[in-house]
């Protein structure tokens, strides 16, 4: 396969990986290939499952969390670890991936110093707007120590919940009656609420120190996943926004526009048809393009872009119904 | 590779070009930040840019600056220097007319979020 995609204009490093940014597109056929010179404003070449994603964390994986003592909190896993504080003190013992899916061990002990019942989390947190069902789910091990299967004891659960008008409107949480083997778990969906926007929301997973109480657990988590709809899906890994797998699922590579990015070309003056592929929704945008002959064309015009075409002279209806057919066959 | 997201103050932005001219990897730098495509709450307008970059990118940022073989104005390019701070957890800093604010995470629509930024209405 020829390599068509790199990172500089230039053309000697190519882009392979998610992440890289793309400062020039070869071209398959005709004169002229599209790039971009300026490092803020080229494309970062991406991955997404063709499945689509439905992971709302920005990254499920722990791979990045110091391993030791806790002593401020993190947010490198893209779900943040509570900090030792009020007596009780976190460690995180390891972190990986079992079976492909990522795991972190933590162990919580001391006692509850706070005054007031005390919460450990592992949670991520954002503003969303809008009106869907969230779903937490986990697959969860007691791996030492003991936490209690009651309401009102050292408990674990999973949440979701969102803050509306500074108050916190909280999801079902489960308790979790966690023993030594893993066992999945999912908390009751939670609706975000239509009327108001910008809420606040949290998602993952808590564990409750009653006031002064003495804990010493060690937890494993593995594939803490929160997402888009009432019912648990498989686990997509999403290592960044721009690299989401999903076991079994072909990915779908694209070029990622974060508002500011293009890619130029510069066509001889004349009438040119222009197609490109939304990857989001897999929606092919064809029309064309009139060239000056000087201006540079920008052909990245997607948030998220898997392919393009350009080509002298405007699409007939029997190309455009080819490109929808060649483009549905491959990206769907 | 790592992702750095910058906001520049509207009255920087020619400054910060310079300094981008100096740490960056060629003279189509120097066009990084654009005219105002972002605003603070109180309507502030900022030029916002980000990109996957080498972590050298960053770190020269806020290294002694030399002359890129393609030339800058060194005098701007130290006073948007002086303007740089770094956004983190510890110490989030939100954009201002005096700052030039780095943020480095892989999420644009966070990066946003963290600085307190919205597109411009």
């Amino acid at each position: 396969m020829v390599q068509r995609l790199f990172q500089d204009p230039a053309g000697t490093i190519p882009a392979i990986l998610p992440g890289q940014p793309v400062g020039l597109i070869k071209r398959l056929a005709g004169s002229v290939d599209a790039s971009q010179a300026t490092a803020l404003s080229k494309g970062t070449l991406a991955r997404w499952p063709k499945s689509g994603v439905r992971m709302l964390q920005s990254r499920n994986v722990f791979d990045s969390v110091p391993l030791g003592p806790q002593v401020t909190p993190n947010f490198v896993s893209g779900f943040g670890v509570s900090s030792s504080s009020d007596g009780i003190n976190v460690d995180v013992l390891d972190r990986g991936y079992e079976g492909g899916e990522p795991f972190i061990i933590v162990r919580m002990h001391g006692t509850n110093t706070l005054g007031a019942t005390k919460f450990l989390n592992i949670q991520n947190s954002d503003i969303l707007s809008g009106n869907y069902p969230i779903t937490v789910s986990a697959k969860i091990a007691l791996l030492a120590g003991s936490l209690s299967n009651n309401d009102n004891g050292t408990s674990v659960k999973l949440y979701s919940s969102f803050r509306r008008g500074g108050l916190s409107v909280n999801g079902t949480a489960i308790l979790a009656n966690i023993g030594p083997d893993l066992q999945a778990y999912t908390a009751n969906p939670i609706a975000t609420d239509g009327i108001a926007v910008d809420q606040i929301a949290s998602r993952g997973l808590y564990l409750r120190i009653p006031i002064g109480q003495t804990v010493d657990a060690t937890i494993k988590i593995v594939a803490l996943q929160v997402e888009l709809g009432a019912v648990k899906t498989p686990f997509q890994t999403v290592y960044n926004p721009n690299d989401i797998t999903e076991a079994g699922v072909p990915d779908l590579w694209h070029l990622y526009n974060d508002g500011g990015d293009s890619l130029n070309v510069v066509l001889p003056a004349g009438t040119y048809g222009f197609a490109t592929l939304n990857a989001v929704t897999k929606t092919p945008q064809i029309d064309s393009v009139v060239s000056d002959g000087t201006a540079p064309i920008n052909v990245l015009r997607h948030e998220r872009q898997a392919d393009e075409i350009l080509r002298a002279g405007a699409f007939s209806d029997t190309e455009i119904r080819a490109i929808q057919e060649y483009w549905g066959r491959e990206f769907g | 590779m790592i992702r750095v997201s910058i906001a520049v103050p509207e009255a920087l932005i020619a400054s910060a070009n310079q300094l981008a001219l100096c740490i960056g990897y060629s003279e189509a730098d120097g066009l990084t930040f654009g005219p105002p495509n972002y605003q603070d709450e109180e309507g502030a307008l900022y030029s916002f840019a980000s990109g996957p970059v080498d972590p050298a990118f960053v770190e020269d940022a806020v290294s002694p600056l030399k002359e890129p073989e393609w030339g800058a104005d060194m005098a701007a390019a130290m006073a948007a220097q002086a303007a740089v701070v770094v956004w983190s957890e510890e110490t989030p800093e939100q954009v201002s007319e005096g700052k030039i604010v780095a943020l480095i995470g892989d999420d644009v629509q966070s990066a946003l979020s963290a600085l307190g930024l919205v597109p411009i209405e």
